[in-house]
C-alpha cells in the first residue's frame, strides 16, 4: 500500500466518490430487493447473536453489581460488619428480586398464551440496534424454532412490534415506536380507527383518525388485524394526548405503549393465532390489572 | 498485527459492545459508534490510499448490525466522514486530544446526518429532524467520551503513536 505522500487528492476524491455512489447504490438494490440485505444481516446475526447473548448475560450481572453498590452506597460510612451483612442480604435479595421479577414477566406471557388463542414462541432480548434512532432488539430465537419475518411480537402487557429479518438462532424485532412501525388499530371503546405509528420516541402516534372521532385521554387502543401482521385485539397502549377539535381532517392523538420498549427482557412471538381474541383477554390489556 | 485487521477486530468488538452492553448500562442513548471512532483514527492516523475501502467496509458492517432492511446507508456516510476529516485534517492543530474529541463529536453529527438523509431516501420513514435534534448529540457524546479511551488503547498497540503520517501529507495542492 502505497504512503500517503502518494496520494493525490484527485484520486481520493475520485475513490470517495465511487464509495460514497457504491454505498447509494447498494442502498437502492437493497431497498427494492430487502432479501440482499436480509441474507447479509443473517449472516451476521448467525456469528454475532451467541456472542451478544453472552454479552447480555454479562451486562445482567454488571447491571445488578451496579445496582448493589447504588443501594449500599450511603452505608459506607457505618460499620464495616453491618455493611457486610447488609451487601450479603443485598446480594441475596437482589438475586431473588431478579428471580421474581422474570417469574413475573413469564407469568404474564404464560397467561397472555392461555387466554388467548395464540400459540408463540418465548425469547429472551439479547441485543439492540446499533444506532439509537432506530427502535430495534434482537432475540435469542430464530428460525429453527419457528419464527419468520413478519410474525408479530408482544408481552405480558401488549403489543412490542414485529420481526423483520430472522437467522438460524436469533431475530430482529422492530420495535412499535420506531419509525418503520406502523400498526392498524382502534379504539377499543368507539371503534375509531387508525394507525398507531412510532417516533423514534419513548410515545407513539395514532395517525390517521377522523377529526369527528370521539377519542378521550384514557382510551384504550387495540390492534384491528387489518394489517396482516398483528392478530385483532392485542392490547397496543393508552391515549394520553388529543389535540382539540379543529378544522383539520384527522386528529393527532399519543399513545403510551402498553409495554415499556426500552427495558424489555422477555417477550413472545406470535406464531400461529386460532381465533379472535375475546375483549376480556389479558392480550388485550387486562394482563397488566390481573395479578 | 496489522493495522487493518486492528480496525477490523475493533470495530466488531465495538459493534458487539455497543447492540449489547453498552446499550444497557449507558443512559441518555449516549452510546459510542465505534466504527466512526475507528474511522476518525484511520482519517488522522492510517491515511493509505486503501483506507476509503476500510472505512467503506467498516460502514457497511454498521448497516448488516442494524434492524432496517437496508445496506448502504452507513458505507456510504462513512466514506462521507472519511473524506471531510482528510480534506480538514492538515489544518487542525492535531497534537491536542481536545481537537480530535471535537473532530469526532462533529464527525458524529455530519455521520448521523448523512445516514438519515440517505435513508430518508430509500425508505421514507427517517425524519431527519428529529434525529439530529433527539439522538445525534447524545451519541456524539458518548462517541467523543469513548474516542478517548479508544485512541489511547490504539496508540498503546503501536497506532498513531506518531503524527509522522499528516506532517507528509496529502498532496492537496
Amino acid at each position: 500500500m502505497p504512503p500517503i505522500s502518494t496520494i493525490s487528492s484527485a484520486r481520493l476524491i475520485g475513490h470517495s466518490l465511487l464509495l460514497f455512489f457504491a454505498g447509494l447504490l447498494l442502498g437502492s438494490i437493497s431497498s427494492k430487493h430487502p432479501v440482499v440485505a436480509r441474507g447479509g444481516q443473517s449472516l451476521v446475526a448467525t456469528i454475532a447473536s451467541p456472542i451478544q447473548s453472552g454479552m447480555g448475560a454479562v451486562a445482567n450481572g454488571v447491571e445488578g453489581l451496579w445496582d448493589q453498590y447504588i443501594n449500599l452506597f450511603g452505608l459506607v460510612h457505618e460499620n464495616k460488619q453491618l455493611k457486610e451483612r447488609l451487601l450479603a442480604l443485598e446480594t441475596e435479595n437482589s438475586k431473588l428480586l431478579e428471580f421474581g421479577a422474570e417469574n413475573e414477566r413469564l407469568k404474564r406471557i404464560l397467561s397472555l398464551k392461555e387466554a388467548a388463542p395464540i400459540e408463540g414462541v418465548t425469547a429472551n432480548v439479547i441485543g439492540f440496534d446499533p444506532t439509537s434512532w432506530m427502535k430495534g432488539i434482537v432475540i435469542d430465537k430464530g428460525s429453527n424454532q419457528g419464527l419468520a419475518k413478519g410474525q408479530s411480537v408482544v408481552d405480558g402487557k401488549g403489543v412490542v412490534g414485529h420481526i423483520s429479518s430472522v437467522s438460524g438462532s436469533s431475530a430482529r424485532v422492530i420495535l412499535m415506536n420506531d419509525h418503520a412501525s406502523a400498526v392498524d388499530a382502534i379504539i377499543q371503546r368507539t371503534r375509531a380507527r387508525g394507525v398507531v405509528a412510532g417516533n423514534g420516541s419513548r410515545t407513539t402516534e395514532m395517525n390517521y383518525v377522523l377529526e369527528r372521532e370521539d377519542v378521550k385521554i384514557g382510551d384504550r387502543v387495540i390492534t384491528s388485524g387489518f394489517d396482516g401482521i398483528f392478530p385483532k385485539g392485542l392490547f397496543v397502549g393508552v391515549v394520553t394526548e388529543v389535540d382539540p377539535p379543529s378544522r383539520k381532517l384527522f386528529r393527532r392523538i399519543e399513545i403510551e405503549p402498553a409495554s415499556d420498549l426500552s427495558k424489555l427482557e422477555s417477550v413472545l412471538v406470535v406464531t400461529k393465532v386460532s381465533g379472535e381474541i375475546p375483549e376480556s383477554s389479558p392480550a388485550n390489556g387486562s394482563a397488566s390489572e390481573v395479578k | 498485527m496489522p493495522s487493518v485487521y486492528v480496525y477490523l477486530f475493533g470495530t466488531l468488538t465495538g459493534l458487539v459492545l455497543q447492540t449489547s452492553i453498552l446499550r444497557s448500562l449507558i443512559p441518555f442513548g449516549m452510546v459510542p459508534n465505534f466504527a466512526l471512532i475507528m474511522l476518525v483514527h484511520i482519517a488522522f492516523f492510517w491515511q493509505r490510499q486503501s483506507a476509503v475501502w476500510l472505512v467503506f467496509l467498516l460502514g457497511l458492517l454498521v448497516d448488516l448490525f442494524g434492524a432496517a432492511e437496508l445496506l448502504g446507508p452507513h458505507a456510504s456516510a462513512a466514506v462521507a466522514v472519511y473524506l471531510g476529516i482528510t480534506i480538514i485534517s492538515k489544518r487542525l492543530y492535531m497534537e491536542s486530544d481536545v481537537t480530535l474529541l471535537v473532530v469526532v463529536f462533529c464527525a458524529s453529527l455530519f455521520n448521523t446526518l448523512v445516514v438519515s438523509l440517505v435513508h430518508n431516501q430509500f425508505k421514507d420513514d427517517s425524519p431527519v429532524a428529529s434525529i439530529m435534534l433527539n439522538h445525534a448529540p447524545f451519541e456524539a457524546i458518548g462517541s467523543a467520551i469513548f474516542a478517548w479511551m479508544v485512541f489511547l488503547i490504539l496508540k498503546k498497540l503501536g497506532m498513531g503513536k506518531t503524527r509522522e503520517a499528516l506532517s507528509r501529507g496529502l498532496s492537496w495542492s
